[in-house]
């Protein structure tokens, strides 16, 4: 989606004090935190499955899947948890082989951002807190940075089962 | 936006064609057993005719010539101008394998197949006997239509006359229809009647009568009547003929059917040649579609009117887009969801009137269910054909000669099932073909009979379907299992295993006993996926066999993937789902008493093999001294299961987990509770064996 002055509009969202987006062609909705059942044997960014409009689908906690810091409990307070959303996520919808689907718990959800391809800045590790390989690069959005998430290795499988 | 692309259109007439072709394969099996169903014929040409006109439209000009010079072919039959011979039958299903790749799978390079497809099919054509007077006749439908001698044989039940049938009108019937002879013939005193009447009859009657006519004069008596077309013509023209039939008449012999025909064939060659007329196509103003270089068009045109009309009648279903009966489906499953809503409801505010309204709502969307689910379901039959198709052509290929059984055929599963049963049974049948059945000179070393026979037999039993593939071929041999899996190492030379774990031993990836590779089966990864395969659809496979007498394979299958009635119990915060079917009993257990255990309590006295989920899943904290162990059974005995809590039963509407729980194989997936959480469902034979690796 391009819109008249070429720039594509990102949905910003909050995790761990820093602002984020997902391209917001992805994004199928944004739902306030659901009540998550947990499945045993799973990737550790698994948190369990949800009832979306009667569909099971997985969350996929984005702080364990950028190798932030878990949410520890007290470190925000309760307003803040209730701040907390899902935000789902599809990409390859006509492809079943490559089709994925799940929501994506984030902190808070922030605003519809409009960013031109070429405002947008590549990054390198050191200049950032997350794997600069999830990253499509950095928007500076009035004096604050915004990293552009990519979509498709959030929601990507990762082969590790974790069996704490 | 959505206009229908072009493109659309031709997914959907590849479909259409493709059912069509299915249809057809049918019909060529059937006219290989019974060569002169004139039905069949019909249906043949019916299809190809079809089919030529869509591929005309759609622009597929191979797939048009091909099906064009394969009618012509039928049509001749049709016009009683051949027979479907052996060959006949092999071009007609290499006809349909050879469409099915054009408009499946094109490749470049198909050209030259066609070529040589259709070269043969001219060699074919050319080939019969009375072709170049076929031609002429075409165009006969006009005229008044020459005589076809039938053999006509009435026996009648003993209790015909109780059914208030009169035999002298049938015989007239017989009279009416044209001119012959009919005898009058009396069972010999030595031949049990074996129910029939004490006398029967035999006709030979030469008559103008259509094929489809001439069954309806017999309507009341359809299975005391066998008709046997005995020539394409008038055989009483024939002096020589007329005194064969005296012979019978004085001497009191049956017909013998085949005789006649054979002295049929004498007389074709001297069959009085109808007028030869000339083979100018038609003027195009009578030819309704643009087929300019097909001089059959108008008897065609009424060939297919008549037989639409006949199909008309029988066909009383619809067909419907299977995505429409998904969509069906996952209604009925939000409904049954809502109505636990509702139930939840009526039960915490405690209103009468609405308990009423409840039940008669809970009784409505079970029915629901019900139907709703057997839409779904579908005869397994569906699935037949194709293996009919296969063992005709791999015995063949092999040289062998199989007689392939079939037996519960109407039994119906899941349409999903049943579409995901294909391969794999078509991997079963064809290790029958290629391993189990021996070569003619084996069996006969064996004293077994020339021709081996593979049997499919289908059946319910409780909320399953089972399917047994049997044969009667050599076998599988425990001890050279056992070598075989000594050396691949799948098991030490030490180990003790029953004949049923060795048999077992072939479903292990990388496990094959055949002697040699053939190109059919035996690479060793096959029963594998067969069982990968089974396993995905909830379903259990099991192989059993006796040295020179066999083997059978058993598939057992749920109903259906999508409903089951299931236990809702909870373990540390997760509800999980444990199908009924598979439930022994529930237990109250105390922590000490499988603490104490290794692992097993005493349950109804036998010591039963316990499993603590909480600790065996890694799911946190610690179980509650009082605990419920829930006994499943498993193989031959029972499992226990301990959890934290049983809830009740609920009807499970069962909903994938997706890509992401591939891994937990012991899930069978999800489904949604009445207040909209969501329980898992345990496929405990899988959870099982992962924990104890049994």
């Amino acid at each position: 989606m391009e819109n008249f002055s070429g720039a594509t509009p990102y949905l910003s969202f909050w995790l761990d004090g820093e602002l984020y987006a997902f391209d917001i062609d992805n994004v199928v909705e944004v739902t306030e935190l659901p009540k998550i059942t947990k499945v045993p044997q799973c990737a550790d960014y698994i948190k369990g499955v949800f009832n979306f409009r009667g569909e099971i689908l997985p969350t996929i906690d984005v702080r364990t899947k950028c190798h932030l810091d878990e949410l520890a409990p007290g470190s925000i307070s309760e307003d803040d948890i209730d701040d907390r959303a899902v935000i789902v996520l599809e990409i390859n919808k006509d492809d079943p082989d490559l089709h994925l689907i799940a929501g994506a718990i984030v902190d808070k959800v922030s605003d519809v951002v409009n960013i031109k391809p070429i405002d947008i800045i590549r990054i390198h590790d050191f200049d950032s807190k997350i794997d600069a390989s999830l990253s499509d690069g950095v928007y500076n959005h009035d004096g604050k940075i915004i990293t552009i998430l990519q979509t498709a290795k959030i929601l990507a499988m990762d082969d590790t089962i974790v069996n704490e | 936006m959505q206009q229908p692309s072009l493109q659309q259109f031709k997914q959907k007439y590849i479909e259409e064609v493709n059912d069509l072709l299915n249809d057809m394969e049918g019909s060529i099996l059937n006219l290989e057993q019974n060569p002169s169903s004139q039905d069949e014929v019909n249906q043949v040409f019916r299809v190809m005719h079809t089919i030529k006109g869509t591929s005309a439209m759609y622009d597929f000009k191979t797939v048009e010539t091909i099906t064009h010079d394969v009618e012509s072919i039928y049509s001749k039959i049709r016009d009683n101008q051949g027979t479907v011979s052996k060959e006949v039958s092999t071009m007609t299903l290499e006809c349909v394998d050879l469409l099915r790749h054009l408009l499946n799978q094109p490749e470049e390079g198909d050209d030259k197949l066609v070529d040589e497809f259709l070269a043969r099919l001219a060699i074919l054509d050319g080939k019969k006997p009375k072709s170049a007077t076929a031609d002429t006749q075409q165009g006969d439908a006009e005229q008044p239509q020459s005589a076809t001698t039938y053999y006509i044989k009435f026996e009648p039940e003993a209790d015909i006359t109780n059914r208030g049938i009169n035999i002298k009108g049938i015989l007239k019937n017989i009279e009416d229809l044209g001119s012959g002879t009919i005898l009058t013939r009396s069972w010999p005193d030595d031949q049990a009647t074996n129910g029939k009447f004490y006398m029967y009859w035999e006709a030979l009657i030469a008559t103008t009568t259509p094929p489809n006519e001439l069954s309806e004069t017999f309507i009341f008596v359809h299975d005391e009547v066998t008709i046997t077309k005995i020539a394409d013509f008038d055989l009483f023209k024939f002096d020589d003929f007329k005194e064969q039939i005296a012979i019978y008449q004085t001497t009191d012999t049956p017909i013998d059917t085949d005789e006649l025909m054979a002295l049929a064939m004498l007389f074709q060659s001297q069959t009085p040649e109808p007028e030869p007329q000339t083979h100018e196509p038609e003027p195009q103003t009578h030819v309704p579609e643009p087929q300019p270089h097909d001089p059959n068009s108008a008897t065609e045109q009424k060939i297919i009117a008549k037989s639409i009309e006949a199909t008309d009648t029988k066909n009383s279903s619809i067909k419907v887009d299977s995505e429409k009966l998904d969509e069906l489906m996952n209604l009925v499953s939000e409904f049954v969801n809502t109505k636990a809503e509702m139930l939840l409801l009526a039960e915490k505010y405690d209103i009468p009137e609405l308990h009423d309204i409840c039940e008669k709502v809970d009784k409505l969307s079970n029915k629901l269910k019900d139907n709703a689910l057997s839409i779904r379901l579908v005869p397994i039959e569906s699935l037949i054909l194709r293996f009919q198709r296969l063992v005709r052509d791999l015995s063949k290929e092999l040289g062998k000669q199989i007689d392939f059984v079939t037996e519960g055929t109407d039994t119906e599963l899941d349409k999903t099932i049943i579409d995901n049963l294909a391969v794999p049974l078509m991997h079963i049948i064809r290790n029958s073909i290629d391993h189990g059945i021996e070569s003619v000179e084996r069996r006969r070393e064996l004293k077994k009979p020339d021709h081996g026979i593979i049997k499919f037999t289908a059946f319910y039993s409780g909320n399953n379907v089972f399917i047994q593939v049997q044969d009667d071929g050599a076998g599988m041999n425990p001890v050279d299992l056992r070598q075989k899996a000594i050396e691949k190492g799948f098991i030490k030379p030490t180990d003790h295993l029953t004949n049923r774990q060795l048999y077992d031993l072939v479903f292990l990836p990388g496990f094959s006993t055949a002697q040699k590779i053939t190109g059919i089966s035996g690479r060793g990864v096959g029963m594998d996926a067969v069982k990968q395969n089974i396993l995905k659809l909830r379903g259990e496979i099991e192989m059993d066999s006796e040295v020179d007498l066999g083997t059978i394979t058993t598939i057992k299958l749920p109903l259906t993937l999508s409903i089951v009635d299931a236990l809702l119990v909870s373990v540390a915060d997760t509800l999980f789902l444990i199908p009924v079917y598979i439930i022994d009993s529930c237990t109250h257990i105390r922590k000490e008493e499988f603490d104490s255990g290794h692992g097993r309590i005493i349950h109804e006295g036998e010591p039963t093999p316990v499993i603590d989920l909480r600790k065996e899943l890694n799911m946190g904290g610690t179980t509650p001294d009082e605990a419920t162990a829930v006994m499943v059974k498993h193989k031959d005995s029972r499992v226990g299961l301990i959890l934290d809590k049983v809830h009740g039963e609920h009807q499970a509407v069962l909903k994938p987990l997706g890509k992401y729980f591939n891994n937990q194989e012991y899930l069978s997936g999800g489904s949604i509770l009445g207040d909209g959480s969501i329980a898992l469902v345990l496929d405990t034979n899988k959870l099982i064996r992962q924990l104890t690796k049994n």
